[in-house]
């Protein structure tokens, strides 16, 4: 289980810290990590020098899990459980904050706790950074979080109890925790009431089969979106011809519609997709028989599926593509002048 | 009580913690726009403390709730800045009675985290707590429980074990899994106390809770609380009952019930397969824990079901390794897809976990070889693993590609890529993984590298590569021999001029210049710092010296002499005299040759002995899904013993006859577990035993071992003796006396479950009345309408059980297919929550009478 949680700034001053366990995890972690971070040569700041376009900074040299020493052991007397000297940090880096998740490597005995699976803890990250930008929208960096803190820490109070992840599902967050909408902000600088953050009504979830949807949903207008984002990684050979190449693909989907709306989604060529991983929604069954997505959708923005294609497999050949949708032609050229453009028609130069 | 002093920061507060303070530097393009409003986390000056204090008083006073919200948030900030506010302690405490439920829970967490350090003040709120334990509204009953269960202070257990208690019969799901989890708090407080409130039966009871956060919570706990005994006691009817609702958990309460099956072994290989079956729509989650908690558990019951004693099995059952492959090949494409699209931290993980499902299952991910290719977005770390894992995939078919694109990546700027391409591609080689020819390319290329002077480090690997080459394929020295002496030249790293000199010294015979590349090292011997070098140098020396002895003997003189002298190292000292005298004192200059000279070095094995690491491997594989996976070695071996979890599978309760095995677990296809609520899948009449059999499993949760139920297919009603619902047999009722009964509860009563999903609608009335009178839920009347069937349906409980009637009126929609039950009591139970509770099973049982149809 997660002992401690810390969100750092870009900075590295903690913005938010919260410990679950009644162990308090010395802050003395979030610095053994940010040294560490600011070692890497890509990472100054928690921000990537590789190049800004990259939306996903790297942590270079910091991996994901590292092990960091327990300095809590004398400081809470009446705690016999630390004793493992050494915790588990966990860190993701989403929008330039770092979330760090510090769990105990296992205690088992006396303590009674138990190791985690160390995806567990690192999806449950993602999972939090992405309430994040539902609730403080994108990019839930900094400022985001220091203008909703108080929110932020309703979720997590909401998110995790005791150390395990509790309700996740931000269908059934938003019925506890209204999300700040600018709506929201409005009804309540002119109402001044206090229902606009908190709801009065609890999730009804309890009898639902559907815990990823809430009950009694009504729209004035009946919408969903689909957007679907591919991105190809492609091995291109020096006279431009596709060595190999694959698509991973994203469907996410942006849903209002009002009660329980049972959706299809047929594919025109299903045998096109190698793999695919769905949201919870999806039946699978179904999919497995007849390669059509059938699915009851959240209310609300989610991923419906992921999916991979191999394109120049042999067994797809007519998928074989020859020309990438985007052609870029490095140019070189050597002069006696330093700053020529070397770059045009599409391709950039370097000198 | 005694206050610290004014603003002296906690342990670990701002003054260690944030040496660069709070203003975000200008520079910084993630940190949105400037000149936000950052008042919350500006810079404290003195006296601030004081001022809050004063707005506080003002607190009861302030009519506005968004000022009052505002001095709360404050609070809060300069808590969570780490700024010792608990002397506000006394004022916060006067807030805590209002109705605003945000400031509720601020207040909340401002106790939570002071309370320990002021016992006898947090005590003094207490009773509002566990007044608000009693609220009407379920949020607040579950906020004041969680915080009284988080004060910590052990003199309060008096106060909580009765609100705790009260609130695992809650009505409100939300308010029971906050008391499950409120156990666990209670039992690390005080063991003693946690003992006596026999709380154990309770979870165990909580695990068949309509809600599945609930029983995930319940199972968590249990675990906790169980650890010594490796986990929560686990039989068949429970893990059985889990499986069979797994689709209801959500994606990280799903975690929990997979991490049981490992501990659980299956009945017979017919039920391993069905749970496989059951578990595989969770490898189409995008859920990446889960996924490989999957992994873990097909893994574990491939392990049970190929492993039985020879007398246990059919002559066809197939074997762990048949299974464990079979396994791979089935999750090969769920992971593949995980790792390429997941983030950076995640793929680092899975690569870590692939790495070891490779070595379990060698040649599973080679098709899927260019998955595993380095790109450039990628963090160094997923490089590394990335470069390490395509040695291994292989095969002669993909092995050109991928020693070409380790090629490519030798030269990277990265000098730990580099290192570790001519390393993947040494390893292909030795391996003789490549097929035909390869070794040899592969050889070329590498000693083309070993050409490489700009680039140090990889004409360094290159040789430490190529010196393990050739002693596994003696027949490429003619390919090595030529650049070596000019090799060791400009080598510089320690390794790779050890590994050349021990490739001189090896195979001297057939190079010519071989005596007079070593004789300028060893003039040069006192720039000599390594001792490995020295060594190395020393066997070279003395094997060169009966190959060419002439050539030799001067230098090899020498060496003897700077070695004796040398004292840096013990072990080359020694061998220095060692030879020395071997060769002054033999008798026979014969004897002396066949013992250095002796050629014992070329490998049969696919490996170095110091690479068989199948034992660890082995218990790797037990681990899987740990931290072990991602460091890659045993838990004892980063964990102190008594830390570690024990792994205790849960004796096998059965073998069940092998005949007699009554499927257990409804079948995917039949039943809408797999198929959540919907498809067409169904077939159209679902075997009602089998319906009945697995809800006797559930009802028998506490009937541990007794397996004799889950074959004998009874009614529910005849063994439900956990259950406080008991239905009467033969009860009947007439028109009017229903009528009466409906109309003297008024409708504000009635429980309504509305739109309950169903898989497809029922055929006719007839089916639905049939299969309901089997569980005693009898039919008044019913009727088909254009778009809907209505029920009114009735039952009786046992007279012991209180003999009240249920009313139920049911509402079938047929397009899309959803149920709606509208239920009254009379007589029977007065207490509400018993009613509840009641009213609660009676769904369950209506819905697993309707298993064909509800999902």
């Amino acid at each position: 289980m997660i002992q401690s949680l810390f969100i750092l700034s870009p900075t590295g001053e903690v913005l938010i810290e919260r410990h679950f366990r009644s162990i308090l995890t010395s802050r003395t972690v979030c610095d053994i990590f940010w040294s560490r971070a600011s070692e890497s040569l890509n990472h100054h700041g928690g921000v990537s020098t590789v190049g800004f376009s990259n939306p996903f900074p790297l942590y270079d040299s910091v991996p994901p899990v590292m092990e960091v020493p327990d300095v809590n052991n004398s400081a809470d007397g009446v705690d016999e459980s630390s004793g493992g000297g050494s915790l588990y940090l966990f860190s993701v880096l989403r929008d330039g904050l770092s979330y760090l998740a510090a769990c105990p490597p296992c205690m088992g005995g006396a303590a009674g706790q138990r190791e985690i699976p160390p995806l567990l803890v690192i999806e449950f990250l993602h999972k939090i950074a992405d309430t994040f930008v539902l609730y403080f929208g994108d990019p839930a960096d900094e400022s985001a979080v220091k203008d909703n803190f108080s929110t932020a820490y309703q979720l997590l109070e909401e998110m995790v109890d005791h150390g395990w992840p509790l309700t996740t599902e931000p269908n059934a967050l938003t019925d506890l925790i209204r999300p700040p909408t600018v709506m929201a902000k409005i009804q309540q600088a002119i109402s001044g009431g206090s229902s606009s953050i908190l709801s009065e009504a609890l999730p009804t979830g309890t009898v639902s089969n559907m815990p990823w949807r809430k009950a009694g949903v009504t729209h004035p207008n009946n919408e969903i979106y689909i957007d679907i984002v591919e991105e190809i990684d492609a091995i291109v050979s020096p006279s431009g011809g596709v060595i190999s190449s694959d698509v991973s693909g994203v469907i996410n989907a942006q849903s209002s519609l009002s009660g329980v709306p049972d959706l299809l989604l047929t594919f025109n060529d299903p045998t096109l997709i190698d793999d695919c991983s769905f949201h919870p929604c999806v039946r699978y069954t179904r999919f497995e028989k007849d390669s059509v997505v059938s699915f009851v959708p959240p209310d609300g923005a989610f991923e419906l599926m992921r999916y991979r294609v191999r394109m120049n497999d042999n067994n797809n050949s007519n998928l074989a593509v020859t020309s990438m949708p985007i052609q870029v032609v490095p140019r070189v050229s050597y002069g006696q002048f330093f700053g020529g453009s070397g770059g045009g028609g599409g391709g950039w130069g370097r000198n | 009580m005694s206050y610290p002093p004014n603003n002296m920061p906690v342990p670990g507060g701002p003054g260690s913690s944030m040496p660069q303070g709070t203003a975000a530097p200008g520079g910084v393009p993630n940190g949105g726009p400037a000149g936000r409003d950052d008042s919350y986390f500006t810079e404290s000056r003195k006296g601030e403390v004081n001022e809050l204090r004063q707005l506080l008083r003002t607190f009861g006073t302030e009519r506005d709730k968004q000022r009052k919200r505002d001095i709360m948030k404050k609070v809060i900030a300069y808590m969570t800045l780490g700024i010792d506010v608990s002397r506000l302690f006394t004022e916060m405490m006067l807030a805590i009675e209002t109705r605003d439920l945000v400031i509720k829970k601020m207040v909340y967490l401002f106790l939570c985290n002071y309370a320990e350090t002021h016992p006898d003040l947090a005590q003094m709120c207490t009773n509002t707590l566990v007044k608000d334990s009693g609220s009407e509204d379920p949020m607040v009953r579950g906020l004041a429980l969680r915080a009284l269960c988080s004060l910590r202070l052990p003199q309060m257990i008096e106060y909580t074990s009765e609100p705790l208690r009260r609130s695992l019969q809650d009505g409100h799901a939300y308010v029971r899994k906050t008391g499950v989890m409120g156990i666990l708090k209670m039992y690390h407080l005080n063991k003693e106390e946690f003992d006596k409130a026999a709380f154990n039966d309770i979870l165990y009871d909580m695990l068949r809770d309509p809600d599945s956060s609930v029983v995930t919570n319940a199972i968590l706990v249990l675990n906790e609380i169980m650890a010594d005994q490796g986990g929560m006691a686990l039989n068949r009817a429970v893990m059985l009952h889990l499986l069979n609702r797994i689709h209801e958990f959500s994606e990280f309460g799903i975690l929990s019930v997979l991490d049981l099956v490992p501990r659980y072994i299956p009945a017979n290989d017919e039920e391993g397969f069905q749970i496989m079956n059951l578990l595989d729509p969770v490898l189409r989650t995008a859920n990446a824990g889960a996924v490989v908690a999957t992994i873990r558990a097909f893994l574990s019951i491939a392990d049970a079901i190929g492993k039985r004693p020879a007398d246990d099995r059919d002559a066809d059952s197939p074997t762990v390794d048949d299974l464990k492959r079979q396994v791979c090949v089935r999750i090969k494409a769920p992971l593949v897809t995980l790792i390429a699209s997941g983030s950076n931290e995640l793929t680092y993980v899975l690569l870590k976990y692939a790495d070891q499902l490779i070595d379990l299952c060698p040649g599973i991910f080679d098709d899927e070889y260019r998955q595993f290719y380095v790109r450039y977005s990628d963090p160094t770390h997923i490089k590394h693993s990335k470069v390490r894992i395509l040695a291994k995939l292989a095969n002669p078919e993909t092995a050109p590609d991928i020693v070409a694109e380790l090629g490519e990546i030798v030269a990277d700027v990265d000098e730990t890529m580099g290192r570790l391409a001519v390393r993947s591609m040494g390893a292909i080689a030795l391996h003789d993984s490549g097929g035909q020819g390869a070794v040899e390319s592969i050889a070329r290329r590498l000693v083309e590298m070993l050409d490489l002077q700009g680039i140090p480090h990889v004409s360094s690997e290159a040789a430490t590569a190529l010196a393990a080459l050739v002693r596994r394929h003696p027949s490429i020295i003619t390919v090595v021999s030529a650049p070596l002496p000019r090799a060791l030249r400009y080598i510089t790293e320690p390794m790779g001029k050890a590994s050349v000199i021990f490739l001189l010294g090896e195979y001297g015979e057939s190079i010519n210049e071989a005596p007079y590349a070593l004789e300028r090292v060893i003039d040069s011997y006192d720039n000599i710092t390594d001792d490995g070098v020295k060594t190395a140098l020393l066997a070279a020396a003395v094997k060169l010296f009966f190959q060419r002895p002439p050539e030799m003997q001067q230098m090899l003189g020498r060496l003897f002499k700077k070695a004796t002298e040398d004292v840096s190292s013990q072990d080359l000292h020694d061998r220095a005299l060692f030879y020395y005298r071997l060769l002054r004192s033999s008798p026979d200059p014969n004897i002396a040759k066949s013992i250095i000279t002796s050629k014992s070095m070329t490998m049969s094995a696919d490996q170095f002995a110091e690479e068989d690491d199948t034992e660890l491997r082995a218990a790797l594989m037990d681990e899987f899904n740990t931290l072990c996976t991602v460091y890659r070695c045993k838990a004892e071996n980063f964990i102190e013993e008594e830390n570690i979890v024990k792994f205790v599978k849960m004796p096998k309760e059965h073998p069940l006859p092998r005949e007699a095995a009554v499927a257990p677990i409804a079948d995917p296809g039949v039943n809408t577990i797999t198929d959540q609520f919907g498809g067409a899948s169904i077939a159209p009449s679902a075997p009602t035993p089998v319906v009945a059999s697995a809800s006797a499993g559930e009802v028998d949760l506490l009937g541990f071992g007794d397996d004799s139920l889950a074959q004998s297919a009874p009614l529910p009603a005849a063994t439900n003796s956990l259950q406080s619902l008991s239905l009467k047999s033969n009860v009947s009722l007439t028109g009017e006396d229903y009528q009466n009964k409906w109309g003297a509860v008024p409708d504000t009563e009635a429980v309504v479950i509305s739109a309950l999903p169903m898989s497809s609608g029922p055929s006719s009335t007839d089916a639905v009345e049939g299969s309901l009178s089997t569980f005693n839920v009898y039919t008044m009347a019913s009727g088909e309408l254009p778009t809907e069937f209505k029920f009114f349906l009735y039952g009786q409980e046992e007279d012991a059980f209180g003999g009240g009637y249920f009313l139920i009126q049911a509402v079938v929609m047929k397009a899309p297919s959803s149920l709606t039950l509208t239920i009254k009591t009379i007589g029977g139970d007065v207490d509400p929550n018993k009613r509840k509770e009641k009213i609660d099973q009676l769904i369950e049982l209506i819905k697993s009478a309707l298993g064909q149809y509800v999902s």
